[in-house]
């Protein structure tokens, strides 16, 4: 009884702290102030880069908890004068002074409705899960596109909230409008390995064409390692079930399958029953 | 009301590119051109029809009393709105038009600060498109005060003046049935005692600052008619003569 | 107890009327349709719809299809009244047998304009009295209100006594007609031109190039008019209708040069612009309205009539048909392109700020289409109407009075039967089931 007990609290001991630890390493990317008015967002990797450490700040000047500042009734421009908040570095001295370049801090509204829903947001936000997950870096799309670019309009400020197909892909929701290959200066999706770390694996179910007795079970494990996504997406078949009419002219005329099974070089269709059992 | 500045009896005869008799021929038809400020954009071009005040005053060069104008500082301007948003309740601006905007710049070229703010309005202009094009004479500048008016009653909602506006500063209102803008909120606030409009009022970082350009006591006076900080108004080219002002510093 | 003679003259044109066979009557009573449905359309839209949900125009493109349209019926009928001022007041003898349904034309088609523009306006009413209540001298707007006006009136006035083939009297108030209808067309480009604002618009090109553009569809409107009306009459396109049409042509020919010259100059002077001229341009030329500008406004509008005009030698009705219609579609579509390329750039474009960063757009919506079509209805059916109304249209010109049997003052406008007209269709031996 007395080495359980001894057990259960050095394990406790250990992880508590550990977690509150863990806690403590990753701070909130960026806080959005919107008290007294809106709004202000502050980035702590903007700051870590300047070597401050996290003292510098959290000694009295700012509590850990985030947007706490904003509660306080001095938490205006006239205490930052006096150097009290940013102010103690913020005064031309240690950094540029509060009373110059206000955009530079200052977001604005982007209209009359202001995105108060995450003033906390995670430098790292996970979407999906298993092989075909994204980490997706706020800091990374911070520095072209303001909160507003994405919230509340495309996704919902809470993790877990957005339900990305393939399909979705070519749909230009989500992050699709911007990355679909037509804007300047923005990767489109098609490649893959931008986003997706590991490589994303096929569907594993058999996708049917068409019906009765003309149907084809397509398997994607007998073609991928041959041919790659590539080869059919997006160019023959979009991301979508279904979507595909395939007649037979289309046999003759080498689209969709038969771009590859056609007569000269790959299997030749000729054999019906290699695809229509 | 003409502004004879030669009659002590000094011709132009330096400038040489113009004879006295072309400038006293040009002022006669009542064109009243003053101010050098603000990269030569604070004038006051008035119709000699408009005796407002007697010869020899010194406020002649801006006919109006008051001379209703605002400064807008846009390296203050923090994007919060407030203004917009308190345009809106004060004078009851439907939700698919507007009398002001704060519009945002991104330069990414930009060193340290990147975005600016920048407020935009009806600029009460002295040489008003619209009122030109108005074939009924439904707004029209207040020849007290300088405001270009609407008169509700009068418009036939053909929108030429929302055409001419070299600022986009005029909407059809379908509540009212006539076209809206802003009137440095005249009938809100001004004709009911209040001194400043209501963008200016709420203003957090004094960006906006409404004023008499014709009294120098005003702080839009001081503000205005100095050479070390540059003040532009929009458009210029467009001849309109506003006067919203704006600047930096 | 004798009949009033008005009473008769107008059961006769009746009579004439129903007995235009079934072509002539599905045609008037579609074009009444369409006059009809399009007016409901848009006083639906602007009464109780709002033109704000209802019309594709916004805050940022006030101006659109409608006021393109009006210019498009107001451009044509000063045109016609000019076509038809060459010949029965300057005296031009090839141009005089169109006189009369020119001038016919030109009101009709004022009137159609004065419908579409009624249909945009949201308080048109006030427009009747703050008219003469509250001037406003320096308007363009006022102006070309008040003078297309007046130019009605002068219009009717002088087609009244055209038809009393009194051309003395007619062409002194024909001539003051073409006055005020140029002054008018002036401020009509005049509206736009005077915007510094907007400076696709802006100068003193767009009065000018009305008035090329004012004569170039005048021309090509009575030729399309004219060539229905003797196939609905039945009658043979020959004699001096004929040469009168090859007349026109030329003259159509040569304006068609000049359009096309000023919009060559046009669109070069762009090129050498400030910012917003260089956008409209590339929009234009190479972006979304490129389409609009090759093709129909070049290439429908001005380039294929030319050809096809000069194919035809004046004396190839058909061709010379086809070539008139493509150019009258080419000019709607060459209007409604002016006026709306000229709010295309936003007007703070040069602040670079996010609100601002694209081109507007601008769709018309089906309400607009039917508003004009309800303009083109009111232009058919009146056109229709009045060719079966009026009979002695042609061959009377000034010095060629065509007198049937003058029964007294106003009767005379209602002639029964034109003794040359009936002496044309028998000759003719063109009979398209039709007798007048």
């Amino acid at each position: 009884m007395r080495k359980r007990m001894l057990i259960l609290c050095t394990a406790l001991i250990i992880t508590v702290p550990l977690s509150g630890a863990g806690a403590a390493d990753k701070p909130p990317a960026g806080i959005l102030y919107t008290q007294p008015l809106k709004s202000v967002l502050f980035s702590h990797g903007d700051h870590l880069q300047k070597g401050t450490s996290c003292s510098t700040c959290h000694s009295g000047l700012f509590d850990m908890e985030a947007l706490r500042a904003q509660t306080r009734k001095d938490f205006n421009m006239a205490a930052l004068y006096k150097g009290k908040y940013c102010g103690a570095c913020h005064n031309g001295r240690k950094a540029f002074a509060a009373d110059t370049q206000c955009a530079r801090c200052h977001l604005g509204t982007r209209g009359r409705v202001a995105a108060e829903d995450a003033p906390v947001y995670k430098a790292t936000v996970r979407l999906g899960r298993g092989g075909q997950r994204v980490a997706f870096s706020h800091e990374s799309h911070r520095k072209k596109a303001t909160c507003r670019t994405c919230h509340p309009g495309l996704f919902q400020p809470k993790e877990g909230a957005a339900r990305i197909g393939m399909a979705d892909h070519d749909r230009n929701k989500f992050c699709f409008g911007c990355h679909s290959g037509k804007v300047r200066g923005v990767f489109a999706w098609s490649d893959c390995s931008r986003c997706h770390g590991k490589a994303v694996p096929a569907p594993k179910e058999a996708i049917r064409f068409g019906k009765e007795n003309r149907i084809v079970t397509f398997r994607h494990d007998t073609h991928q390692p041959k041919a790659g996504c590539q080869a059919c997406h997006p160019g023959l078949f979009a991301f979508r079930k279904g979507t595909a009419r395939i007649g037979f002219p289309d046999h003759m005329g080498g689209k969709f399958c038969f771009t590859c099974h056609a007569q000269k070089g790959g299997a030749a269709f000729y054999t019906c029953n290699g695809c229509h059992k | 009301m003409t502004f004879k500045p030669f009659e002590d009896g000094k011709p132009l005869e330096v400038s040489g590119t113009i004879s006295s008799l072309d400038r006293r021929a040009f002022l006669k038809i009542g064109l009243v051109v003053t101010g050098a400020f603000a990269g030569g954009a604070v004038v006051s071009a008035v119709s000699a029809a408009e005796k407002v005040f007697p010869r020899g005053s010194f406020p002649e060069k801006y006919p109006y009393k008051p001379h209703y104008c605002m400064v807008i500082r846009v390296d203050r301007c923090i994007g919060c709105r407030r203004c917009v948003e308190a345009c809106v309740a004060a004078n009851a601006v439907p939700d698919y038009g507007w009398r002001t905007l704060v519009l945002e710049r991104e330069e990414q070229a930009a060193i340290d600060q990147r975005r600016e703010f920048i407020p935009v309005l009806c600029n009460q202009c002295n040489n008003p498109p619209c009122v030109r094009a108005c074939p009924v004479r439904a707004t029209y500048k207040d020849r007290k005060n300088g405001i270009v008016m609407m008169d509700n009653r009068k418009c036939i909602g053909c929108k030429i003046c929302v055409a001419a506006c070299p600022y986009d500063a005029r909407y059809y209102n379908e509540e009212k049935g006539a076209i809206d803008k802003c009137d440095f909120c005249f009938e809100s606030r001004l004709s009911r005692g209040a001194k400043s409009t209501a963008c200016a009022v709420h203003c957090p970082a004094d960006v906006r600052i409404f004023g008499d350009l014709s009294d120098p006591r005003d702080r839009v006076y001081r503000l205005i008619h100095q050479l070390q900080k540059p003040v532009w108004v929009l458009k210029k080219e467009a001849g309109a003569r506003p006067n919203v002002f704006y600047m930096k510093g | 107890m004798k009949n009033s003679p008005l009473l008769d003259s107008l059961k006769a044109a009746g009579g004439r009327i129903l007995s235009g066979g079934p072509v002539y009557l599905s045609g008037a009573i579609l074009f009444a349709l369409l006059f009809i449905a399009g007016s409901v359309t848009g006083i639906h839209s602007v009464y109780f719809e709002g033109s704000r949900h209802a019309y594709g125009t916004s805050r940022e493109i006030p101006l659109a299809m409608l006021i393109a349209t009006y210019s498009f019926f107001v451009v044509a009928s000063t045109g016609l009244c000019l076509v038809s001022s060459i010949g029965h007041i300057f005296g031009v003898r090839a141009f005089q047998p169109i006189g009369k349904r020119a001038v016919l034309l030109s009101v009709i088609t004022i009137l159609s304009g004065f419908l579409v523009i009624g249909l945009e306006l949201e308080n048109p009413f006030r427009l009747a009295i703050y008219l003469f209540a509250s001037p406003n001298f320096s308007s363009n707007i006022w102006w070309m209100g008040t003078l297309y006006a007046c130019e009605v009136v002068l219009l009717i006035i002088e087609f009244i006594y055209l038809m009393l083939d009194r051309h003395r009297v007619s062409a002194v108030v024909g001539f003051f007609g073409i006055l005020f209808g140029v002054a008018a067309i002036s401020n009509l480009g005049g509206v736009f031109a005077t915007l510094n604002g907007r400076e696709f618009w802006y100068g003193p090109y767009l009065p000018i190039f009305f008035i090329a553009s004012a004569v170039m569809m005048g021309c090509a409107a009575i030729i399309f008019f004219t060539v229905i009306a003797h196939r609905i009459r039945g009658a043979a396109l020959d004699g001096p209708v004929a040469r009168s049409l090859a007349a026109v042509g030329k003259l159509l020919l040569l304006m068609l040069a000049v359009v096309l010259f000023f919009t060559i100059w046009r669109m070069v002077s762009l090129t050498a612009g400030g910012t917003e001229k260089l956008m409209v341009l590339d929009a234009l030329v190479s972006g979304p309205y490129a389409f609009n500008f090759w093709v129909m406004e070049i290439g429908l509008g001005i380039v294929l009539p030319f050809l096809l005009l000069l194919g035809s030698r004046g004396t190839r009705v058909g061709v010379m048909f086809l070539a008139v219609s493509l150019m009258i579609l080419g000019a709607f579509f060459a209007r409604l392109q002016m006026v709306v390329a000229g709010q295309i750039v936003p007007l703070y474009w040069d602040l670079g700020v996010l609100e601002f960063s694209r081109l507007h757009v601008y769709a018309p919506t089906w309400r607009e289409v039917m508003v004009v079509l309800a303009g083109v209805g009111f232009c058919g059916a009146a056109f229709l109407l009045g060719e079966k109304i009026f009979t002695n249209f042609d061959g009377a010109g000034a010095g060629v009075a065509v007198n049937i049997g003058k029964v007294g003052g106003g009767e005379k406008v209602f002639a029964s039967l034109d003794e040359t007209e009936a002496g044309a269709a028998v000759n003719g031996g063109k009979v398209d089931g039709d007798e007048p």
